[in-house]
């Protein structure tokens, strides 16, 4: 199998916890990580780190990394098992380094029925995550 | 994006505006006489602020999508409790009511005349899209709203 220059595996294994970064304080709340944090861009490509909540040195140094020039809130962390659970692919993708890509989201000719097809998605995934906080 | 400061002067002001003509419109429909009316006035004008907020924290979230936000937040209705707002990486601004991990509803309004929207209520989930015709909050979404909230399983999964 072949390794990334991070020294990952190419292939994101099942158990791998993956962190989706919150830049806006609106995509989350006391509870956790709103759906809003998990809807992709246009181009229908969510930006993830290979990186679990502990140790959190590890984590805040991958976010400050990928985004240097925002301020990162937070991560909702889930497995790659929760994220192929709701049908959606986990694809590794450096550089940057622990980075992947989750895909697979559905296609509609109709614009606003593909939307509320990927709502579902970042709802069940928002229902999956659990929450980590960044102290300042 | 007009102001808040600048809102507030044209829903006081005494002209017909179509704005005015909107919340006067709401009132009969649910209700609200001049009294409560400032109440509701006050809360469009909080969501509106949340709504401001999003727009400077975000680089993605469009003018179409917030302008259309603004008018569906003056649309909805009393009975429900207010939404949060959020921005969506795809341009669009989100409304959620979020009473558990389990249960919600998100809303995204694109600035298209048509509201994408999904809900988790525990085992049951599903989605669709309302139409918004810029005045009457939608049917359907307050419907499944008050589902969601009530933690009854009366929402047709789609």
């Amino acid at each position: 199998m072949a390794v990334l220059e991070s020294g990952l595996s190419e292939v994101v294994a099942d158990d791998e916890p993956l962190a989706r970064f919150a830049t806006e304080s609106s995509k989350f709340n006391s509870s956790g990580a709103k759906p809003a944090l998990f809807i992709p861009p246009s181009c229908a490509t969510l930006s993830v780190g290979r990186q679990g909540p502990e140790p959190m040195e590890d984590l805040i140094t991958l976010a400050r990394e990928y985004l240097p020039e925002s301020k990162v809130y937070g991560a909702a962390i889930l497995t790659a098992r929760q994220v192929r659970d709701v049908e959606l692919r986990v694809e590794a993708d450096e550089p940057p380094r622990r980075h992947a890509n989750v895909l697979g989201w559905p296609e509609s000719p109709d614009i606003d029925e593909r939307k509320a097809r990927w709502k579902l998605k970042a709802v069940e995934l928002a229902n999956r995550s659990s929450w980590c906080l960044f102290r300042d | 994006m007009m102001p808040v400061a600048a809102m507030t002067l044209v829903l006081s002001a005494p002209a017909i505006s179509t704005e005015s003509q909107q919340v006067d419109r709401a009132r009969q429909r649910w209700g609200v006489d001049r009294g409560s009316a400032f109440s509701l006035d006050a809360r469009y004008q909080a969501l509106r602020a949340a709504l401001d907020e999003i727009a400077r924290e975000s680089d993605t979230v469009t003018e179409a999508a917030l302008s259309e936000a603004a008018r569906l937040l003056r649309t909805l209705p009393t009975s429900l409790p207010d939404p949060e707002l959020a921005s969506e990486d795809d341009g669009d601004v989100a409304l959620e009511w979020i009473p558990s991990r389990t249960r919600m509803v998100t809303v995204s309004v694109g600035g298209r005349g048509r509201l994408a929207f999904a809900w988790l209520n525990g085992s049951d989930k599903g989605y669709g899209v309302a139409r918004f015709n810029g005045a009457d909050f939608p049917s359907v979404l307050a419907d499944i709203i008050r589902s969601v909230l009530g933690g009854s399983s009366r929402v047709r999964t789609l």
